[in-house]
């Protein structure tokens, strides 16, 4: 239940709206969506969960419990918690969704796996450092695991962080500061108003913002553009030229935008999924290994963390010309 | 000039280096540097998202920032079988170095200070003690329990005594 429930509380467009969820001073922290799933886990669907009389005759799983798994709450599920890793692991079940469901209806190929092969590899294992159970992939399905990680690698890096996917997060950010009531989206606190909210409500509310330079781009897709950016993993100078680029554009009087968040992308778009290596299985023992301790790939696979830097439409030639100089 | 996308990796390269030189047989391995790094976040030092596991807050942040030190350069990452990771600081961090504030040197050589001789499995307990407290205002008299609950294996007394021993909560 928790599995399926724990993405039930994405704002309007999902991942995109993430950045204008209002921070919350108990926690020392903005918002996730997470902690709108709990709300509506614990307030809304409270009555539907546990007056369904499957689970009232048969598991009697309580809202509280559903919530705790995705908050962490070991107060009120105990080692329960360690089902989590069906949630949110290298291996989770949103991941194993995801990937292909996203490569069917984008129409590309990059997310697919041998799903039921891994499903029968996955296994229990300990992790020698801290002697925790893990989930992990049996040793001789390791070949499977290793498809896993290139398909997200590719999903990542040629759907999730594509140059225009992500110049409309960036539009869809700042119009949703514009459109939004003090430019937040209302605390889990109040469920009800955050739910009334949709996709055609914000897109309608970007209808009544047509001088906006962000909800126009949003209705005439008329996004920002690439003037510059890193290779997937920057060194030290790759750094500079970026910063020598922006600096070039700044004294030329061009605006620009920098996005740095491919690193924190991984984070977003996997909610809270670990960015831990999969880990292999073997042995009576049930010891565990990396994955690079098998596979070449996985082992040369470096962290994306390019920044792109975006102009607006009608400066991008001018922009590329200033940062090529 | 905004800040560098290395700066996270120096403030790592530098925990990992100074535990070494405080610590020089300690097993620096991935689980320990998030534990860390969780108690520099609650002050603030650096700022990463955790969750909380059955094995205590993780950070899919500092797991990639971790990875990336290794890509720059800046750390070695060793696996051994049964044992687990061996992070290592390589020469390549001290030209980094400079990007990690006096302050921020001051509270990581504090913060080995007051935890560098726990064990991961310790620092692990106390990891997920502060993120009880924290999040879910759990009282320190029933941390123990509550941990206990959790992580069968080790005695509420044991984990008592960790807790005391951290300064979380003191002796009844």
């Amino acid at each position: 239940m928790a599995t399926l429930l724990h993405d039930i509380g994405h704002a309007p467009f999902s991942h995109a709206s993430e950045d204008v969820m209002p921070y919350c001073d108990k926690l020392n922290r903005p918002y996730k969506h997470e902690d709108y799933s709990s709300a509506i886990i614990i307030g809304p669907l409270r009555g539907v969960i546990e007056d369904h009389q499957i689970n009232k005759s048969n598991y009697r799983i309580g809202a509280d419990e559903v919530a705790a798994l995705l908050e962490g709450d070991i107060s009120i599920l105990e080692g329960k918690l360690f089902w989590k890793v069906i949630i949110s692991s290298q291996l989770d079940a949103d991941r194993g969704d995801y990937l292909l469901r996203d490569s069917h209806h984008i129409g590309v190929k990059y997310g697919i796996y041998d799903y039921s092969r891994l499903l029968n590899t996955l296994v229990l294992g300990v992790d020698p450092e801290t002697n925790e159970l893990i989930l992990g992939g049996h040793e001789g399905g390791w070949h499977v695991a290793e498809s896993l990680v290139i398909a997200r690698y590719q999903m990542f890096t040629q759907v999730y962080f594509h140059k225009t996917r992500r110049a409309y997060d960036y539009h869809l950010k700042e119009a949703l500061g514009k459109i939004l009531e003090d430019g937040k989206l209302p605390p889990p606190r109040e469920i009800d108003e955050f739910l009334s909210l949709d996709d055609m409500g914000i897109l309608q509310g970007a209808k009544s913002h047509t001088g906006d330079f962000n909800c126009k781009a949003l209705l005439n897709r008329g996004h920002v553009k690439v003037a510059f950016a890193t290779p997937e993993t920057p060194t030290e100078k790759d750094e500079q030229k970026l910063e020598d680029a922006k600096k070039r554009l700044k004294d030329t009087g061009i605006w620009f935008y920098e996005d740095k968040a491919a690193s924190g992308l991984w984070y977003k778009l996997d909610t809270e999924e670990e960015n831990k290596e999969i880990m292999i299985i073997k042995g009576r023992d049930r010891e565990a290994s990396p994955l690079s301790t098998y596979s070449s790939i996985a082992k040369n696979m470096d962290e994306v963390k390019q920044i792109r830097v975006y102009v607006k439409p009608e400066d991008k030639e001018k922009a590329v010309g200033v940062v090529q100089q | 000039m905004s800040e560098s996308i290395f700066k996270n990796p120096a403030i790592i390269g530098y925990l990992v280096k100074k535990l070494h030189e405080a610590y020089p047989d300690k097993q620096i391995g991935k689980t320990l540097v998030q534990k860390m790094i969780y108690f520099l976040t609650r002050e603030r030092i650096v700022n990463f998202n955790y969750s909380m596991y059955h094995y205590g807050p993780y950070s899919a942040d500092v797991t990639s920032e971790l990875n990336f030190a290794e890509n720059s350069g800046l750390i070695d990452i060793k696996w051994v079988d049964g044992a687990g990771y061996f992070a290592e600081a390589t020469p390549g961090l001290k030209k980094l170095e400079g990007l990690i504030q006096d302050s921020e040197k001051s509270a990581i050589d504090k913060l080995i200070g007051r935890f560098g001789s726990f064990s991961t499995v310790d620092l692990s307990l106390l990891a997920t003690a502060y993120f009880m407290k924290d999040n879910f205002g759990t009282p320190n008299e029933k941390l123990a329990d509550v941990i206990h609950n959790l992580k069968p294996r080790y005695s509420t007394s044991y984990i008592r005594g960790v807790l005391e021993k951290g300064g979380i909560t003191s002796r009844r």
